[in-house]
């Protein structure tokens, strides 16, 4: 008799799941429709400009075929301006809307948020997951890769025979440059990355001029805090280069390695501290931070960390925003 | 009734699950966060089978529909299929080999191994791939086979094997594993993210490759399983009486292990770290279909499947763009479900 109720228990299981499968279905292409429109139209556009691409793109116009070499030493050889671009890294989402290119992205990480506009594309998956059949459906001609990704993933997308190419974070305002160009000249916009590169570097002059010669504070910048540990930006980083180019003395400038701790941070007791406004705000709550005199005393600043950490036009903004910090009044 | 005369009819259940089994296979090539209509589907099936190919035409069929349906939903879906069975018949087997119901196919210490070994790639930065799959993958077979080695010798007296110190040796290994993956991750911050990638198991970037890679240690693995499914019953009412009815058990247990690792491994090394089906697949068969392992074993073999595959698929278009891991999936939709049929398993033999 049991094994009779078992039985029915497994048809009952499967029908179950029959019909749960068929309503999440049917639901599926249903939300689908509604985000999927705008792909279609797109997608049925697509081919026949793809086919035409050719003849109608003006002769005198073409820099194209050109090749170019990525952060991994791979060369990419285009034939032709990319339309349909995909850009997996906030850093070049940012480059990319900069070089006025921002109409040919198609898709985009869950974290490209600036600048607003980049919200309206659709997002592909976060750094951690991609997903490969919403990318391979966008049809993109290319895809820009900064943020980190799998092997597998790589792979994959390769095999599909998609153009990739990858951009690997940078140490240095030269690096930035050169990221800058690289899209400028894929995207067929040197122009437009050449005035913005010299923006960054008057810019980086300007921050330069206005701290030489003075007076270092010491300072501390928040990246991690509180029950997950704490993390700075150590000496090998690149904002730990930002703090020193900004006129200030990163406490944290001879270790390597992010790591630091609550201990270390009293003992050093900086002048001032920087972080998120999450950071600010927990800083002056938190037992052992509030302890800290720049906490006690006022000189804990926030700073939108998006503008050191995205190695992008706006790297030079966050530059004279720890300039403002380090050295009021400097700029003037 | 005896298990010869039920026999005939275990079967044709068993046939029936696994058409539906086909039949939810073939219905995840329908779905996804492309939107591919349904005749494109069948037409970009049809025009792949031999003979009729000629009959369709996909033309006006986008190309990537064609790639989204050939080279990632499919193989998806049959890599899913594997390793859902692989990992539900080793819980299955293993909870008979130990005689304990905690038993899973991690228990050895072969998770946190293939983590272990995963880690360690991904912080060198092995950057090669080894027979289509990526250093990492590679490197955490070899870390859960070392894994079990190690457990095994631990455990091991001359040439028997106590299953309690085998539990415990694995469980100690496995947080020592652990502990160290902790620790690397501490120090290598910048890394930090790619080896939480890992662990997380997935099925979001599938390939033939990776099928192919599985095969050779999944079917043998499979087959010495079943194989054994007589002698397990028998040992599985106790190791003396086992010996007394002429089962060799130290040989069976043995053979049954090494195979449990070897498709534990495979699984974990092509997909990462998935929970609940190697644990609860086959608890749940057995309270549906009794404890004899000639049954019970092919059944979670076609239920693990099933059951990985609905998750899957409900994985990849719950919230597009993002995928939920699938671990996430089985936990949410399998727990409930279990624990109805335990309430109920628990009435009935009151």
């Amino acid at each position: 008799m049991r094994r009779k109720i078992g039985l029915f228990t497994i048809a009952a299981f499967i029908t179950v799941l029959v019909i749960a499968f068929n309503a999440c279905a049917s639901n599926v292409p249903a939300e689908e429709s509604k985000q999927g429109k705008p792909d279609d139209t797109s997608a049925a556009t697509s081919h026949a400009p793809e086919n035409g691409e050719d003849a109608g793109q003006p002769a005198g116009n073409s820099n194209y075929p050109i090749a170019v070499t990525d952060s991994k030493g791979r060369t990419i050889r285009l034939e032709n301006e990319p339309e349909r671009i995909i850009s997996i890294g906030p850093d070049i989402t940012e480059i990319i809307f900069a070089l006025g290119k921002g109409d040919k992205l198609v898709g985009r990480s869950a974290f490209c948020d600036y600048p607003p506009e980049a919200l309206e594309i659709t997002a592909v998956g976060d750094f951690y997951e991609w997903n490969l059949e919403m990318i391979v459906s966008l049809e993109p001609d290319l895809i820009f890769v900064s943020a980190m990704n799998t092997e597998e993933n790589e792979k994959k997308l390769m095999d599909l025979g998609i153009n990739i190419i990858f951009i690997n974070k940078t140490e240095s305002f030269g690096g930035v440059y050169e990221t800058i160009g690289l899209i400028g000249k894929v995207l067929n916009s040197e122009t437009r990355s050449e005035e913005i590169i010299s923006r960054m570097k008057n810019d980086v002059e300007k921050a330069k001029k206005a701290v030489d010669g003075l007076d270092r504070p010491s300072v501390y910048y928040v990246v991690g805090f509180g029950e997950y540990g704490d993390y700075t930006a150590t000496g090998e980083t690149f904002i730990a280069k930002m703090l020193d180019m900004a006129g200030g003395a990163n406490i944290a400038a001879d270790i390597t390695g992010w790591s630091y701790s609550l201990e270390k941070l009293m003992e050093k007791d900086p002048d001032i501290i920087i972080g998120s406004e999450d950071a600010v705000k927990y800083f002056r709550e938190a037992s052992g931070y509030k302890e800290l005199s720049a906490v006690k005393e006022g000189r804990i600043y926030a700073i939108d960390p998006d503008l050191l950490e995205i190695q992008g036009p706006r790297l030079s903004d966050g530059l004279l925003e720890l300039v403002k910090i380090l050295h009021p009044g400097s700029l003037q | 009734m005896s298990y010869l005369a039920k026999r005939k009819f275990y079967y044709s259940i068993l046939l029936i699950s696994v058409i539906v089994l086909l039949l939810l296979g073939i219905f995840s090539l329908f779905v996804g966060t492309a939107n591919i209509g349904f005749l494109d589907v069948c037409r970009i099936l049809a025009s792949k089978l031999p003979g009729i190919q000629k009959l369709v035409s996909t033309d006006n069929i986008r190309g990537s529909s064609a790639d989204i349906i050939i080279k990632l939903r499919l193989p998806r879906a049959v890599l899913v299929i594997l390793v859902g069975s692989g990992l539900a018949a080793v819980g299955a087997a293993m909870q008979s080999v130990f005689r304990n119901p905690m038993a899973e196919p991690g228990i050895l210490g072969l998770s946190s191994g293939a983590g272990l070994g995963a880690t360690i790639a991904i912080v060198i930065g092995l950057d090669k791939t080894v027979l289509g799959l990526s250093a990492a993958a590679a490197s955490a077979f070899i870390g859960a086979i070392a894994t079990v080695f190690i457990v095994y010798n631990i455990s091991r007296t001359g040439h028997r094997i106590s299953p309690t110190v085998l539990i415990l040796a694995g469980t100690a290994i496995s947080f020592m594993n652990s502990a160290v993956i902790q620790l690397i991750m501490i120090f290598r911050r910048d890394r930090m993210d790619y080896i939480i990638m890992w662990t997380m198991g997935s099925f979001s970037s599938p390939s033939w490759n990776k099928i192919a890679v599985l095969l050779p240690f999944l079917l043998p693995g499979l087959a010495v399983i079943l194989f054994h499914a007589r002698d397990l019953n028998i040992i599985s009412t106790g190791e003396e009486t086992a010996k007394t009815l002429g089962v060799e058990v130290e040989r069976t247990k043995k053979f049954v292990l090494a195979s449990c690792s070897i498709v534990t491994a495979a699984c974990v090394a092509t997909s990462g770290i998935i929970g609940f089906v190697g644990l609860i697949i086959p608890h749940l068969l057995r309270l549906l279909v009794g404890t004899d392992q000639r049954v019970l074993l092919p059944f979670s073999i076609v239920g693990g499947a099933a059951f990985l595959l609905v998750c899957d698929t409900l994985a990849r278009v719950a919230a597009p763009p993002a995928e939920i891991p699938v671990g996430a999936i089985t936990a949410v939709f399998g727990s409930p479900f279990f624990i109805a049929l335990l309430i109920k398993g628990k009435r009935s033999v009151m």
